[in-house]
């Protein structure tokens, strides 16, 4: 699957702070030019602003997003909250929310190049889904351990989600259960989103 | 019991609606051969005219039926919850709301946008109710306010289904 590989800044001046595509942050009022135009934004537009939101943040394309709110259609319960712990669960955020990776591209990579391991096993799919009880560690590798210590450095401390733990020493980190709302790395309504999906026109 | 509310708990029924209540009677609800349980999906189409609904109990005993939807116009800003869509009284037991007293003619479900819950709400009541003023408007409706108004106490029983906006067909 293709990803988003164009400039990171311009979006998050569109959509507001994205800590999953850069940890860059937008300067309050700095560019002019990229003021939206006043007036009153439409609601198809509220509603596509907050799916971009989603959508840049995990790093998915277009169709992965249709696909996860299929699936969330489906399951029991509220359909938005459903989506979110779906995205969520993914190993690329997982590893971004564990702080072993500082963004998700960055996660991304670090499992496609194989530097990562499930309960064990080499995994470089980037959008496997984890479950709980999973070991997430680096490979038993100089390269992998080095990579991963850098990131751990860097990392802006912030408080771990309740649905992880992380095992500095051993570079491992465990998921303990699906992620509860208020843990949800991204200040958005869900609901939009899966409004925007069902809007037929 | 635990089986029967926590679905309702899941799909924010309990809380957004109803208080917790323990049910004690059964309802089954039929839109033409479709059974409805709770959070299945049924589309607008199917559920143009009113469904089937079959109340257990003693013929003795009343039930009011009321049916709601608590995301209009949209789940993101539900700013007319909740839209009344029907409301039945003096309903015997063992029987149907074809012979009951239509308080507000029922209205099937079009949800503008966004994925709408349609919550069947069925009370017991304490004797026959006589007469009762219709709502005023089928917007900011409340089912707790209503019960509470009515002495119906906490439900006996509830379901509640899914709907949204079809896509239009278009010709080629």
């Amino acid at each position: 699957m293709s990803r988003y590989r164009g400039p990171r800044f311009k979006k998050i001046r569109r959509l507001g702070a994205l800590p999953g595509l850069t940890s860059k942050r937008p300067r309050a009022g700095s560019d002019l030019r990229n003021q939206s135009r006043p007036g009153k934004k439409s609601q198809y537009r509220i509603r596509l602003e907050e799916k971009q939101k989603l959508r840049f943040h995990y790093g998915l394309t277009e169709r992965q997003l249709l696909k996860y709110v299929r699936i969330a259609r489906k399951a029991k319960g509220s359909t938005g909250q459903v989506l979110l712990q779906l995205l969520e669960m993914r190993l690329d955020n997982i590893l971004f929310r564990l702080g072993m990776a500082s963004t998700i591209p960055q996660a991304r990579q670090l499992v496609n190049h194989r530097h990562i391991l499930v309960n064990g096993r080499t995994v470089d799919i980037p959008s496997y889904r984890c479950k709980p009880r999973d070991i997430i560690s680096a490979r038993d590798e100089q390269q992998s351990r080095t990579l991963i210590q850098n990131y751990l450095d860097s990392s802006t401390h912030e408080e771990l989600p309740k649905h992880l733990t992380l095992h500095t020493l051993q570079y491992k980190g465990l998921v303990n259960q699906i992620i509860d709302r208020k843990w949800v790395g991204l200040k958005i309504n869900e609901l939009l989103v899966v409004e925007y999906y069902s809007r037929q026109t | 019991m635990a089986a029967y509310v926590d679905p309702l708990v899941v799909g924010r029924v309990i809380g957004d609606v109803l208080d917790m209540f323990v049910p004690t009677a059964t309802m089954s609800v039929y839109y033409g051969s479709k059974h409805v349980t709770n959070g299945c999906d049924i589309k607008p189409s199917m559920a143009i005219n009113p469904p089937q609904v079959a109340i257990d109990g003693l013929t003795d005993q009343l039930y009011t039926l009321v049916m709601t939807d608590p995301d209009a116009p949209s789940p993101s800003e539900p700013s007319m919850r909740e839209w009344v869509h029907w409301i039945v009284s003096d309903i015997p037991g063992g029987t149907n709301p074809t012979r009951g007293k239509e308080l507000l003619a029922y209205m099937g479900p079009r949800p503008p946008v966004g994925i709408h819950r349609y919550i069947l709400v069925l009370f017991q009541q304490k004797g026959p109710l006589g007469a009762v003023q219709q709502p005023v408007s089928r917007a900011n409706f409340s089912t707790r306010f209503f019960a509470d108004y009515l002495n119906l106490g906490l439900p006996v029983a509830t379901v509640y289904f899914n709907a949204q906006k079809e896509p239009i067909r278009r010709r080629r």
